[in-house]
């Protein structure tokens, strides 16, 4: 065969595998994203997380801000994917250099909102790889993704790193996971004799889950919660760390809770009890429980929450109080409120009268939350009320944190866009009392354009 | 300036040549290639494209579409044990054939070469029985004269009328079509009368085919319920018609079943927690279909046949629904041979055919069905998504005929971005298995608008298809049109 026929043979037959390969090899490309707009005209925020004021004379204030992200899939096939996630936020006119007030990528400056934008403001919210394992036919999720955990959020909601795994058997849903939510050691710095590398003092969480679908309007659930929390033990050297996130050492947790539609109403209970090492000398023995629930009802639903996380008060014995991984990665959507807890429709600014801390600094605390919502066509609406305590007393001797009623109506301009509107007021209750005890009660008006695809 | 002189005079000639080369080109449009065995099927592009790069030149150049083209040359691929035969025919605008060519060998060494030879002869073929489309003439040069000399011809005098050549023209649109609906609508259903039942956001209507489509009598839904779907059944010996509504109702399944008799529309049951479809599994009589919805999975257990008994729904004879498959996008088929089969849309819209024993065996290589109709549940995590509800779309039927030939519409679109879908054009198509695949048998010609439900009837062998010609804007509210297009 001359060199010229061979040629063309392996042209012929490189065209050929090309050719059959394609359907192995079709990449699909698939995008989601969300845009937000939020105005607010308001008493009580600072914008970011810093938590909702409650003070004398707090003056009220317009300020608007922005938040996108674009989710782009890279779809090798049904069973194998790549996900990345990222987030632009902004407030308008940018957040002044310095202010810690910020949140996450729109501070220091560093804000596309300021004049001629220009600033560095992509945020990587999630970069994983989704698989089907063709062997096992679990379904695994590795690297920095979302997880939250089966309390409406009460104990950890956020974007890990880590390795999740899911497999489903009939009825039953199993899932195994691990993430590392902190690695805090050092490098290892010049002259350095102890040799430590990374992953020595680090914090991680590991997840046992199984649900189980007993038909098909009831779910039943059960799983167990590990934090092993290493970061601490360096805080005594110089080198190392100081921040310990979350404060406490080891941590399990176990929990019920379930899903279930009695005709119109459906209910999701849920209690967990957690027990562990705060450090070497004090346990841990707290607990929390609560249900949500929607019934139907005229044209449109009833909506109903409470939750109770446990507190303690003195600083003797075991700690009582119920423990989270950190504030600013706690929620409790079901609430429907929007400065009593942080609002489920925030962006930037999300925050609440506690500082998103469900646990009070520890006291713990109750919430109890009602509303109803409905939609006529295409407008949508909600009216709640709630009101929450601490579980403890504060050193003045107060528990009651606040009453909040609020207000939306809504309208779909188009299927993905909708435009609203709301209102909120709270009525602070004696827990503020003694710092701010003659706080003005807080307020907000908030207009929204919303889209998301 | 010498410079500058001798490169515009370069650049003028190479335009003048240009415009000379394109002159008198022929233009060719190289049409998918048919092979067989279907196992070759990959080689289409790859042949397609081989041709396309060896007969361009020499006066014949290769456009992409066959509206554009004087010569349209399409070809077949076949191998017989272990000999190849190319086979090519070029016909012109008007479908005379101008010039036909094959090549055989013996194995894929000789592929290559026999597309050279093959295209050798078929461009000498076509360049000698094809006459180039006539340039217009240069205009002659011709003094400018000062403009209040010239007087101008009314613009509609001015309008030289093309070349027949020039002009592709298209059959119009077959079918009958209805007059504009207003509204959105979302689902369509028959049962073997003329008349149909259509459904959008505001509940169902039944109309009745003559000069236009004639409105016979409606029922509404409230506004905070949203149609998923609407089937027939029937008419009984009464000749009663029962119409299954599959209604989402604030997350929760209520639908709803009306009885037509006497052009009237009577609800017999609501409330109901199934979701339905009406369809004829293997081309046989049609049956209704029943699913439930559950709290963790959209499609809740094994669909199954569905009665109704007293005002409330019998089950029996459960399906085993495959990954994917669900009570809206599934069908049955049996091959030569009696085997049965299951096809269902995935959810990236390739067609699948699964074995009797639920494994996956097929997927298409294009994407089919296609479908805007969605429910929300409003159990998304927000805090990620940015919106509390999730989406689920509800994909299109599949009809199987008696002959065991599938047949799934198509729409497709310019916009089609995560949970934003805008389709813009459709055609339905006809596959027939062979044994290891669903190969194309025929496919209607593609129609400018979104698809939003068709049904099939088998009897007349005709496709009653309910067209969105205007989608709903802010301030407008859309139109509709039924389309009715015999198949056989």
């Amino acid at each position: 065969m001359s060199f010229q026929k061979k040629l063309l043979a392996f042209a012929a037959v490189s065209a050929l595998s090309a050719a059959t390969a394609v359907p192995a090899m079709a990449l699909e490309n698939e995008f989601h994203g969300m845009f937000k707009f939020m105005g607010y005209q308001t008493n009580a925020l600072q914008g970011g997380d810093a938590k909702v004021l409650a003070s004398d004379d707090a003056r009220s204030g317009f300020f608007a801000e922005q938040r996108a992200r674009i989710m782009y899939i890279a779809k090798a096939n049904d069973n194998l994917k790549l996900v990345t996630h990222f987030e632009l936020d902004t407030r308008f006119g940018g957040i002044k250099v310095t202010d810690g007030k910020g949140y996450k990528g729109t501070y220091n400056g560093n804000d596309s909102g300021n004049l001629d934008a220009d600033a560095l403001t992509l945020e990587t919210k999630n970069v994983y790889l989704d698989f089907n394992c063709p062997i096992t036919g679990a379904n695994f999720k590795v690297g920095s993704q979302p997880w939250t955990d089966a309390y409406q959020s009460l104990f950890l909601s956020a974007d890990m790193t880590g390795v999740y795994a899911t497999k489903k058997y009939d009825a039953f849903t199993g899932s195994l996971g691990w993430f590392r939510f902190d690695d805090n050691t050092p490098a290892i710095a010049a002259g350095d004799t102890t040799n430590v590398g990374a992953g020595k003092y680090t914090a991680d969480l590991i997840v046992v889950d199984g649900k189980y679908a007993l038909n098909k309007d009831i779910t039943l659930g059960a799983s167990y919660y590990n934090i092993q929390n290493d970061t601490a033990l360096t805080s005594a050297t110089t080198t190392a760390p100081t921040v310990s996130i979350p404060n406490y050492e080891l941590l399990h947790m176990i929990g019920l809770n379930a899903d279930m539609k009695f005709g119109d109403a459906v209910v999701k209970p849920f209690a967990a009890y957690q027990f562990g090492e705060k450090n070497s000398t004090t346990d841990i023995s707290a607990y929390a429980f609560g249900a949500t629930g929607k019934v139907k009802a005229g044209p449109g639903s009833v909506n109903f929450a409470a939750y109770y996380l446990s507190g303690d008060n003195n600083n003797t014995g075991d700690v009582k109080s119920f423990q989270t991984v950190t504030a600013g990665t706690t929620y409790f959507n079901a609430a429907n409120m929007w400065l009593l807890q942080r609002p489920n429709q925030a962006i930037n600014t999300s925050t609440s009268l506690v500082g998103n801390d469900n646990t009070a600094k520890g006291l713990g605390t109750t919430g109890v939350f009602a509303g109803y919502e409905g939609t006529m066509d295409k407008v949508f609406y909600n009216a709640n009320a709630g009101y929450m305590m601490t579980n403890k007393k504060n050193a003045a001797g107060d528990k009651s944190i606040g009453t909040e009623i609020n207000a939306q109506v809504g309208y779909k301009l188009y299927d993905n866009l909708s435009a609203s509107v709301a209102g909120a007021y709270v009525f602070l209750g004696n827990y503020f009392d003694a710092t701010a005890p003659d706080a003005d009660n807080p307020y907000l008006f908030n207009v929204q354009l919303s889209y998301a695809f | 300036m010498k410079r500058s002189l001798v490169a515009t005079l370069v650049l003028l000639s190479a335009l003048l040549a240009a415009t000379a080369a394109s002159a008198g080109t022929i233009r060719a449009y190289i049409a998918d290639f048919a092979v067989s065995p279907a196992d070759t099927a990959n080689l289409k592009p790859t042949l397609q494209r081989l041709l396309a790069t060896r007969i361009a030149g020499d006066g014949l150049v290769t456009v992409d579409s066959a509206a554009e083209a004087d010569v349209i040359v399409s070809g077949s691929y076949v191998t017989l044990g272990k000999m190849f035969s190319l086979d090519v025919i070029a016909k012109n605008a008007s479908g005379k054939q101008v010039a036909a060519a094959f090549e055989q060998g013996e194995s894929v060494d000789a592929l290559i070469p026999a597309i050279g030879k093959l295209s050798a002869k078929i461009k000498g073929d076509i360049l000698s029985q094809v006459k180039a489309p006539a340039a217009p003439p240069a205009p002659a040069a011709a003094q400018v004269a000062p403009s209040a000399e010239i007087i101008r011809k009314p613009a509609s005098a001015e309008i030289v009328k093309a070349p027949s050549a020039e002009i592709v023209r298209n059959e119009a649109m077959p079918g009958w079509y209805s007059q504009r609906i207003t509204g959105v609508m979302s689902g369509i259903a028959t049962w073997g009368t003329k008349d149909v039942v259509v459904a959008d956001n505001n509940g169902i209507r039944v109309y009745r085919p003559g000069a236009k489509l004639d409105l016979v009598t409606e029922a509404a839904i409230p506004d905070r319920m949203k149609i998923l779907g609407v089937d027939a059944m029937g008419p009984e010996a009464s000749g009663r018609v029962l119409i299954f509504v599959t209604i989402i109702d604030r997350e929760t399944v209520a639908s709803r079943i009306y009885a037509l008799q006497n052009d009237t529309l009577k609800l017999v049951a609501e409330e109901i927690p199934y979701m339905f479809r009406a369809l004829s599994p293997y081309g046989g009589a049609k049956k209704v279909y029943a699913q439930q919805m559950g709290r963790s999975e959209d499609f809740y257990g094994d669909v199954y046949e569905a009665s109704i008994v007293d005002g409330g729904v019998k089950l029996a004879n459960p399906i085993k629904m495959p990954r994917y498959a669900n009570i809206f996008n599934f069908n049955m088929f049996r091959d030569k041979s009696g085997k049965s089969y299951l096809t269902a849309f995935s959810e990236s819209g390739y067609l699948l055919v699964y074995s009797d024993t639920g494994e996956e065996i097929w997927r298409s290589s294009d994407k089919l069905g296609g479908s805007e109709t969605y429910f929300q549940k409003k159990d998304a995590d927000e805090r990620n998504t940015g919106t509390p509800f999730r989406t689920r779309f509800i994909d299109q039927r599949i009809v199987v005929t008696d002959k065991g030939d599938v047949i799934v519409p198509q729409n497709s679109g310019f916009f089609v971005l995560g949970n934003l879908r805008s389709y813009s054009k459709y055609s339905i198509v006809s596959l027939a298995w062979n044994g290891s695949s669903l190969e194309e048998s025929w496919r209607t010609k593609q129609s400018q608008n979104y698809l939003a439900d068709w049904a099939y009837n088998a009897a007349a062998k005709e496709l009653t298809l309910l067209e969105v010609a205007q989608k709903g804007t802010f301030g407008g509210k859309g139109g509709s049109v039924v389309r009715v297009l015999g198949v056989e």
